[in-house]
């Protein structure tokens, strides 16, 4: 039983691995007993870790036209919200925790500041090896603040050779192409080439009512297309240096350029259209990546990368134009300084530069004792300007914000690995400044906040078929620039903003079994987030400011079983249930009459399955059939607060239950694959949030290439 | 073997229990279900992301034991609400988000109907018209245009029934200033709108030295004249409060607040009252009542006629006034108001000393019934907000209904 996970060192050593994430997969594949297929070590060490931590293998869905975001919606915790068709506006929660408060990152490197181009749902699944989802309590190589979890999106580091092209058409007039790509030279060169392409008219029909322009009096329903909502985005990755040699296990400089434009159909629901107005954004982003395992002593390993990021943003709504659902228009003659959208017209443009080094330590004394250190540092600075602006603007003058978090973490675990704990600290510190320009006052503006947060992680195999975890972690998120200074003009600033708390735990258990050629995977997670001084946008009338508002409780039960037999067939059902309460007992001095009732506008029962079914040698000897289905599933739920208001009355946001299928055919033992797809086979009208139709019924053809040696 | 089986089906067991006493605390709060009744209130309350607003109906609110509660009762609605009320009907004005006006009648078992609803594209300030009719103005933000729009809405078929744009009041041509309409009245086939004059993008207000209001002709909404008064600033404040009474007689008075905390970016002249008399296109020379000086340095920031002569108003407390004041006035959680009783014809103010420090309110419509008005009261020394009922003619109040929430926008009586 001992000899596999030597064999699996050995073979950890000679290949490139994960930059950050390796340190904490490393030291686990002695666990790999019960494994076979050697290429899924990484990602069955990922799930085995202590943390509390959903892996998703992304290569099993390369030949579909998923994005990331979709993908993530078919696992436990992970709910997201879109508003629309491909590259619409999205909401991201993960067991309740939601905008800032969970972080991503790309081979352990933040995405916050790389631009809305470079989004989850702007990723083809392609450029994923795996996907990491880490609930609650986070570990330190991912340095960060994140209160409520965090998502690593982990790019394939082991192919020296590849070349993963792909191309995909479907309704709507949705075209999307990626390019993956490495060559490594014998002597150690290498250069990866990535990109992606992603197009959608995003004309889909959705049912509105139309009002009589004299009288306000609604119409009757009619379905009627979508007719300004195209979206476009592109990214190009080229990445080159050297692997495996004396000075570096890996050395790597690359450069991102990307850049989308999305055309803006709705506000905030379908009762305001609009035909003109657009967002758009670009980014250049040099990065840089370094890794030496012995560094200088045995067992040392240093892990380092360091980017830029120069984004520029922009929302242009400058049209005089009323629209209606038809597409026709008047030119309007009362607050014809309004844009359609906005209050003032505008080209604002935000200028972003950012910066982001990063270098983790991790020792490993013998088999038992680990110790890792990791510090990062980013650095953000937003302008803003509006050549079209008669009056002040937010961010004319800069907003900075420098935010340094050190972490540090002792892992022990036994020889064979049956229990393993990790203790872990983490410092965050910001620095922010800003002048606060508003009523022709011009005072400057200084914050900074200290915190501490800790945190444990223990597992433990009762059976070599049933791993028991337990983690907690006390983690702080500090306030961003724009939620602490206001943008200058009706969105106010907060001095006495505080950063969000939560104290996160989480008690689970997985179980694995084999038998013959069935394996059997479950596992169940309770957890639990006791959370307050949530940062939220508090809106009154005209003025806005951020403030430290809600304090919440979430308990909840996520479970997921997975089927396999013999390769061939795969079924997987999961579910989430998450109770998050308004657990605050004053608001403003006033009793919270709320007190206890589950937080709206929050999706908190939902689940998802998966079902395929591969025929190898369908025809010939290295062709593969593959059926899959799927279908996701989610709870009606409120609006706002689910004890106010008369049953009758209240604004819900409708239960969805949504199925996919899809039928790929790989040739020459997956070199050249070609997929069909239906997604919403039912065409039901779906929303993920109040009054926002998403797309019907849609078919895609995805045709793919992937060599590799 | 079977000691493993016993074990590993404890550990589930173990965590299966945990998992359901942690997650057993939740129970959904127990709705009641409330009698219905003539008064219609509106409820707003502390909401998710900001604040809610519900329309409910109350068959008594003069009890301190009442609550006005939207826990299982009122009609949602979906934004931050105007609310105006023209004959039997009541109207929400759904604010921002969704720009839609619902009207809403009473039916015989005391509860809320919804008798139609409109899209509308702006409207800030509310008036009754007649009983049929509910004016609303329009206003634009953002600067470089001017035009306001004055919209009569059919209380009974609920439909804008004629639009009319007009600036309001244009000093000449080259005028970039926006005027914001602050208090409309209807008396003698003749519509009074009292406005500030501000720049549209950043709110300043340069021009604090005169009252104005401008005179259409009702219902044909033909600009008449604008009168203006330099006796005090300018009438009324943001956000369709009420800044223009008119008495038995046919008389109107206006408020000016002359406040920081009402949203002016500069003070000039001292806060008080002006009368324009009956059908008359003039301010009344002979009357000015500088309430700041008789109150010792209060602000009035919004009143009620109660009858005889008798204002109820919201003042604003002396020494609460400055720069960093602005729009302080809109914070119901910010304590800066107490209640009084205005004489208009002794020209005396007295304080209610039974209702407690409180903040303003957006748009706060109080009802005046059988000689008491009533008053919602959001104060955060007390820790409650409540409706109180306010006897003008002894300077006294009662608590009646408290309420569950931050505040009633509105309270209103149909028959």
């Amino acid at each position: 039983m001992m000899n596999k996970p030597v064999l699996l060192l050995l073979l950890g050593s000679n290949i490139i691995v994960p930059a950050l994430a390796q340190d904490t997969l490393k030291t686990t594949p002695k666990q790999l007993k019960q494994v076979t297929v050697t290429g899924k070590s990484d990602l069955r060490a990922a799930k085995e870790q202590a943390y509390t931590v959903t892996a998703i293998d992304a290569t099993r869905l390369h030949n579909t036209t998923r994005d990331i975001n979709q993908v993530l919606n078919h696992s436990t915790g992970v709910k997201i919200r879109e508003e629309g068709g491909l590259g619409s506006n999205y909401s991201f929660s993960l067991n309740g925790f939601t905008g800032k408060q969970v972080k991503f990152f790309l081979d352990g490197m933040p995405m916050d500041n790389f631009g809305s181009s470079l989004s989850l749902n702007n990723l083809p699944i392609n450029m994923a090896e795996r996907i990491e989802i880490y609930k609650g309590v986070v570990p330190v190589f991912l340095g960060s603040d994140a209160l409520g979890g965090a998502v690593n999106v982990v790019t394939n580091q082991k192919i020296k050779k590849y070349l993963d092209a792909s191309y995909s058409i479907g309704s709507f007039n949705t075209h999307r192409a990626s390019i993956n790509s490495r060559y490594t030279t014998d002597k150690g060169f290498t250069i990866n080439l990535n990109g992606f392409y992603n197009y959608s008219d995003n004309n889909y029909k959705i049912d509105v009512q139309i009002p009589d322009p004299q009288t306000g009096i609604y119409g009757n329903t009619l379905r009627i297309k979508r007719f300004h909502d195209a979206y476009h985005s592109a990214m190009g990755q080229v990445e080159a240096g050297f692997v495996n040699k004396q000075f570096a296990d890996k050395l790597l400089f690359g450069l991102i350029v990307s850049e989308n434009r999305k055309e803006v159909q709705t506000g905030m629901n379908m009762d305001l259209v609009s035909g003109q107005v657009f967002n758009s954004s670009n980014s250049i982003i040099p990065t840089f990546k370094y890794k030496k395992e012995n560094f200088f002593v045995p067992g040392l390993t240093l892990t380092a990368n360091a980017n830029m990021s120069f984004v520029k943003s922009g929302i242009t709504d400058t049209s005089s134009r009323l629209y209606d659902w038809y597409g026709n228009y008047t030119v309007k003659t009362f607050g014809s300084n309004s844009g359609e959208l906005s209050y003032y017209k505008t080209k604002f443009r935000f200028n972003d530069r950012n910066a982001l080094a990063s270098a983790n330590l991790s020792y490993e004394l013998n088999k038992n004792h680990n110790f890792s250190l990791n510090h990062n540092y980013t650095y953000a600075r937003r302008k803003g300007d509006d050549p079209i602006a008669i009056d002040p603007i937010p961010f004319d003058i800069p907003n900075t914000l420098s935010k340094n978090i050190t972490g540090l973490a002792y892992k022990y675990s036994t020889l064979s690995n049956r229990f393993s704990a990790t203790v872990f600290a983490k410092q965050f510190s910001m620095s922010a400044s800003t002048v606060d320009a508003e009523w022709g006052t011009h005072e400057s503006m200084k914050t900074s906040y200290n915190r501490t947060g800790y945190g444990v992680a223990a597992m433990y195999y009762v059976f070599p078929f049933a791993q028991v975890k337990a983690s907690y972690e006390s983690t702080w998120r500090l306030p961003e620039g724009e939620e602490m200074f206001g943008n200058g003009l009706l969105l106010k600033n907060n001095p006495y903003l505080k950063p969000e708390h939560s104290h996160n735990i989480n008690v689970g258990l997985a179980l694995m079994k084999t038998f013959n050629k069935h394996k059997l995977e479950g596992e169940i997670n309770y957890l639990y987030r006791k959370a307050g001084d949530f940062i939220r946008l508090e809106s009154d009338g005209q003025i806005s400011r951020y403030s430290n508002l809600d304090s919440v409780r979430t308990s909840g039960v996520e479970w997921s079983v997975r089927y396999t037999y013999d390769d061939a067939l795969t079924v997987e059902v999961n579910s989430t249930y998450q109770n998050t309460l308004n657990s605050k007992t004053f608001d403003h001095g006033i009793p919270n009459y709320t007190y206890w009732d589950r937080l709206p506008n929050m999706p908190y029962l939902f689940g998802s399955f998966d079902a395929g079914y591969k025929l190898k040698k369908a025809f010939y000897s290295h062709d593969a059939l593959t059926f899959g289905v799927g279908g996701n599933f989610v709870e009606k739920f409120y609006l706002f607060w689910p004890s106010q208001g008369s049953a009758g009355t209240k604004f819900i946001i409708p239960r969805q239950f949504t199925q996919d299928a899809a039928v790929t055919y790989s040739l020459q033992n997956g070199k050249y694959n070609m997929a069909v797809e239906c997604t919403n086979l039912s065409n039901a009208k779906l929303y993920d949030n109040f009054k926002l139709q998403k797309p019907g019924r849609a078919f895609n053809v995805k045709l793919r290439y992937f060599f590799h040696n | 073997m079977r000691f493993c089986k016993s074990r590993y089906s404890q550990t589930i067991l173990i965590l299966l229990t945990i998992a359901v006493l942690l997650s057993g605390c939740y129970k959904p709060k127990s709705h009641f279900l409330q009698a219905g009744g003539s008064y219609i209130l509106a409820l707003r309350t502390q909401g998710a992301t900001a604040t809610s607003d519900y329309l409910l109906t109350q068959d008594t609110i003069n009890n301190a034991a009442k609550v006005v509660s939207s826990t299982g009762n009122g009609i949602e609605q979906l934004a931050w609400c105007y609310f105006g009320a023209a004959g039997k009907t009541v109207f929400s004005f759904s604010y921002g988000t969704n720009n839609v006006g619902i009207g809403y009648g009473i039916n015989e078992g005391g509860a809320l109907y919804e008798k139609g609803r409109i899209s509308f594209e702006r409207m800030d300030c509310f008036g009754k018209g007649d009983d049929s009719t509910l004016i609303a103005i329009g206003a634009p933000w953002g600067g470089g245009s001017y035009d306001c729009q004055i919209q009569l809405i059919d209380a009974n078929d609920i439909r804008i029934r004629k639009k009319r744009l007009t600036p309001l009041y244009m000093w000449s041509p080259l005028d970039v200033l926006n005027k914001w309409p602050t208090s409309i009245v209807v008396n003698d086939n003749k519509m009074y709108v009292s406005f500030y004059p501000l720049d549209g993008g950043t709110w300043n207000t340069e021009y604090t030295d005169t009252a104005y209001v401008t005179i259409f002709s009702y219902p044909g909404l033909d600009s008449l004249t604008t009168i203006k008064d330099s006796r005090t600033g300018p009438i009324g404040l943001y956000g369709n409060q009420i800044g223009m009474m008119k008495a038995e007689n046919g008389d109107i008075y206006t408020v000016s607040p002359s406040s920081f905390a009402a949203g002016y970016t500069q003070v000039t002249k001292k806060s008080g009252i002006l009368r324009i008399k009956n059908g008359q296109q003039s301010f009344d020379p002979s009357y000015f009542f500088d309430v700041e000086t008789a109150s010792g340095g209060a602000k009035l920031l919004t009143a009620a006629y109660a009858g005889d002569g008798l204002l109820v108003a919201r003042l604003q407390l002396p020494g609460t006034d400055d720069i960093n004041a602005v729009w302080g006035a809109f914070e119901v959680t910010n304590p800066i108001c107490k209640m009084a009783i205005i004489d208009l014809n002794n020209k005396t103010v007295t304080d209610i000393a039974d209702i407690p420090v409180h903040g303003g309110q957006y748009g706060a419509q109080w009802l005046v019934e059988e000689g008491k008005v009533y008053a919602s009261i959001t104060s955060t020394p007390a820790g409650e907000a409540r409706i109180y009922a306010i006897d003008p003619l002894t300077a006294t109040a009662t608590r009646a209904a408290k309420i569950e929430g931050l505040e009633v926008p509105a309270i209103y009586k149909i028959k």
